[in-house]
């Protein structure tokens, strides 16, 4: 997609989808743990390094990446607003 | 009522994310039936509780938070090792109770679906429902519970809301192995409960999607496949057979601790296949670790489909317009800074009272014991030895106590994680993130708290970085010493028409040598000692709330009594030590001489009358032949030989062997040495008052080289003891405390020879240089 840009480069109030994460296993793996998963949504509470994201609406995380980390994000103004929030692949569910 | 006992659980664990509220939790199930102990071999506490139920008493271990069973953090390590039943002298628990934040139920699954992998009965308690309520969420906790297949309960753990049931569904959850569900005020058996093995579950769902949501994450049929392969191989190697999620495990944590198991076990075919099947999975597009994140966060969305349904708009919540102010850069750091003033005032002006009463008891102990003992080696070791040295240590209690107090309230209301967001960018620079300000900041008090304090960063290197620098920074204890000094020997010049003056200029300086030096030694320390990557740093800003009474009081309690316990052992160990290097060995001729004097001034002192102005002389001069007499004997201790056998290393710091004596006779607390060298230039112990210090700095003043009219104390001199003071370790106590909180006597060692290096290089430096312009 075209239209990724860097976590970082978010001002404050943005929000965005990440869509990946990439740098070294382990470090982007504990990101992950973290919560921070491909397909979330966030917003950027108070952009700078460290900055606040705001996850799911609610809970509040501080994060200073590592330099070799990249997260990419989709910011969510490319979207139409009827779309559905959560763009990543559902489970089986009947 | 509840089933007969013998499958009834014994002992629980409790686990789940940090900031979930689960110490909370504990202290509410538990109340005051808790204990705080280490694990074997680590620092990490384990504290342990006893929760009591109409029938009967369970046992709860209050894990370490954690996000993973995939441990990073020796505090996870611990967790999951207990959880796997892994831990020399702790018994492998029945059951596990989960404990997850209502307001952010995805991430929290993660861990319960490794939880679940275990095949350990499990309860999951919901916390901060209503916090998620007031956000808008609404949580279908039958339809989770139906999904998951054991217990769910929401509690609210700081209002002891949902206590009571979460009590009784641990009370009635049973030890057999696979049916974890049918107890508890649910319908849970609506779930066929997981079956004991884990590879037939998702072998049974790979098939085709079941009705709901699977109870357990799904892994990739190539994954499965690897494990599978990977459980015969390693039961036709003829070990003990491994459990499903434990070859999962295995093929998942790339140097875990199963992996280290085998290499342990010289298992090496087992432990090439292994490989071998890594690189199968990385081949078959199934990269390790990342499938295990993929997998089950798409187990945790259809969990909670449906589940969790937002009502409305989700309103701005209040900690949101708070932190619009406080994670501010400049209103936040502003407000930030009136917060920690208001800290510190209250630590050095709140404590005062307290600190005056505990010397006066100690003070008075050892008058009464003076007064009602024989004199002899005995007497002299309770008195100076025993109240002396712990009574000195103790002193600093009330200021921890308020520091302690002041640390749990604003962790508890979820302020701290904000100061330290706001203080990582300056930290950053010294290799340290935001969480080890705190630590630092506590060591402008005291040491020992900062030391303590830093148990709340999760890096190792980052924590032992903060232990190791944090003794550098001027703690209050110097204080006695920098008074002592500046005002007997750096002349009161005034700068800019009195405003300045060079005494405060000094003590400044003094200030920002500690800073200086604790930046260096840092900075030193991330690149040599602790050299490595700084991952990222991540903590959660949890929402705001009040503060619970509970949680802060039973905070302070067990951090005082940490300290308490160190007073009374090594401390205590090390003040005995100095006392009797002190004391000992007891010279004849120094009897020799003192006594017949001291025997007559008695004699004559009763043959006079109390009204007799002769008798209040004749007590005079027997104190002062006293005192010489105990000079003479200090002089010719063990430690005053010591100092003699030093003077030529002290030299070249303008020190005459009487002041590397003090310097070692402070080793157990540097205020000390202000009594010491009162003792060894004979002018009695009593400098702390205010006509003492007048006279002990008169006669530091006259003092001159032995044998010789050159004066002791000059400029440089003075300067060169005063660096040595700012920069040396001679706190026993810290030293204690740091060999507790590392559980190691390596890193009290490295700390004490750093900083004895560093302080003798400091000072030779100051005196060479100083005489150099003088």
């Amino acid at each position: 997609m075209d239209s990724l840009v860097c976590l970082t480069q978010l001002p404050s109030g943005q929000q965005a989808f990440i869509r990946g994460l990439f740098g070294p296993p382990e470090q982007v793996h504990r990101l992950k743990e973290f919560g921070l998963r491909e397909g979330l949504e966030i917003e950027v509470f108070r952009a700078g390094n460290p900055c606040i994201l705001k996850i799911g609406g609610v809970s509040k995380v501080c994060l200073r990446a590592d330099t070799k980390v990249e997260i990419l994000v989709q910011p969510l103004a490319e979207y139409d607003p009827v779309a559905p929030r959560e763009l990543a692949p559902q489970p089986a569910v009947s | 009522m509840p089933p007969p006992s013998p499958s009834r659980v014994q002992t629980v664990a409790l686990i789940g994310n940090p900031n979930t509220g689960k110490s909370t939790l504990f202290n509410a199930l538990v109340g005051v039936h808790q204990r705080v102990g280490n694990y074997p071999g680590v620092t990490v506490e384990k504290r342990t509780g006893r929760l009591t139920h109409g029938s009967g008493s369970v046992e709860v271990i209050d894990l370490p938070g954690t996000y993973s069973l995939a441990p990073r953090s020796r505090d996870e390590l611990v967790a999951v090792e207990l959880l796997l039943g892994r831990l020399a002298d702790t018994a492998p628990v029945d059951a596990v109770l989960c404990v997850v934040d209502a307001s952010n139920l995805e991430r929290n699954l993660y861990l319960v679906s490794q939880v679940l992998d275990l095949e350990i009965p499990t309860v999951v308690a919901v916390n901060m429902v209503d916090l998620a309520e007031r956000e808008g969420a609404v949580i279908d906790f039958l339809a989770l519970e139906e999904r998951l297949g054991v217990p769910v309960v929401p509690v609210q753990a700081h209002r002891k809301i949902g206590i009571g049931v979460l009590k009784d569904t641990l009370a009635n959850t049973t030890t057999s192995p696979s049916i974890t569900g049918p107890s508890g005020p649910s319908p849970s058996s609506a779930t066929p409960s997981a079956p004991p093995e884990v590879l037939e579950v998702s072998e049974s769902r790979i098939g085709g999607p079941s009705r709901s949501a699977p109870s357990r994450a799904v892994f990739p049929n190539a994954f499965e496949t690897e494990t599978k392969r990977l459980a015969v191989r390693a039961a036709n190697g003829g070990g003990a057979p491994l459990p499903g999620w434990a070859v999962r495990r295995l093929l998942l944590d790339a140097d875990g601790l199963l992996e280290a198991d085998l290499i342990a076990a010289e298992n090496g075919r087992l432990h090439e296949a292994l490989r071998a099947a890594r690189s199968r999975l990385a081949e078959a597009s199934c990269p390790l670790p990342e499938v295990e994140t993929t997998v089950r966060y798409t187990w945790a969305r259809g969990v909670l489909d449906g589940v969790v349904t937002r009502a409305g708009e989700r309103p701005t919540s209040l900690t949101d317009h708070i932190d619009r102010v406080l994670t501010h850069p400049l209103k936040g750091l502003t407000v930030f800074a009136m917060v920690m003033f208001v800290v510190f005032q209250s630590i050095f002006a709140g404590a005062v009272p307290a600190m005056e009463a505990i010397e006066a008891a100690a003070g008075g102990l050892g008058a009464w014991l003076e007064g009602s003992m024989a004199a002899g080696p005995f007497r002299s070791l309770l008195v100076d030895g025993v109240i002396a040295g712990v009574g000195g240590v103790l002193v600093f209690l009330p200021q921890i106590l308020i520091l302690f107090f002041f640390i749990a309230l604003l962790e508890d209301c979820g302020y701290m994680a904000r100061g330290a967001f706001l203080m990582d960018r300056f930290m950053v620079r010294v290799g340290l993130s935001g969480k080890s300000f705190i630590p630092m900041l506590s060591s402008f008090a005291c040491a020992i708290p900062g030391v303590m304090a830093a148990r709340t960063i999760e890096n190792e290197r980052d924590r032992l970085t903060t232990i190791l620098v944090a003794p550098l920074l001027t703690c209050s204890a110097r204080l006695p010493v920098y008074a002592l000094l500046i005002a007997a020997f750096v002349p009161a010049h005034g700068y800019l028409g009195g405003w300045v003056g060079l005494q405060g200029l000094t003590l400044a300086g003094l200030y920002l040598l500690g800073i200086a030096a604790a930046v260096a030694a840092a900075l030193v320390f991330k690149r040599t000692l602790f050299r490595g990557r700084t991952p990222a740093f991540l903590m959660e800003l949890p929402s705001y709330k009040w503060p619970s009474p509970r949680t802060v009081f039973f905070r302070v309690a067990e951090r005082g009594w940490v300290f308490i316990r160190c007073a009374g052992t090594l401390i205590l160990a090390v003040s005995i030590l100095v006392w009797a290097a002190l004391y000992f060995p007891r010279s004849e001729a120094v009897e020799a001489e003192y006594a017949p004097q001291a025997a007559a001034l008695e004699a004559a002192l009763a043959d006079h009358a109390a009204e007799d102005p002769r008798h209040a002389e004749l007590a005079e001069q027997l104190t002062e032949v006293n005192r010489q007499w105990q000079a003479a004997h200090q002089r010719q201790s063990i430690l005053g030989r010591m100092g003699r056998l030093i003077e030529p290393a002290v030299e070249p710091l303008g020190w005459d062997w009487r002041i590397g004596c003090a310097a070692i006779a402070s080793f157990p607390a540097r205020e000390v040495v202000v009594a010491t060298l009162g003792v060894i230039f004979a002018v009695g112990e009593d400098v702390e008052d205010e006509e003492g210090a007048t006279q002990l700095s008169a006669q530091l003043k006259a003092a001159t080289w032995e044998g010789d009219s050159r004066p002791l104390f000059t400029l440089p001199t003075a300067l060169s003891i005063l660096v040595f003071f700012a920069l040396c370790a001679q706190c026993a106590a810290t030293l204690a405390v740091i060999r507790r909180e590392t559980n190691s006597w390596r890193w009290p060692a490295f700390t004490f020879a750093y900083m004895t290096a560093l302080a003798y290089l400091g000072a030779l430096a100051t005196y060479q240089i100083g005489s150099l312009l003088t």
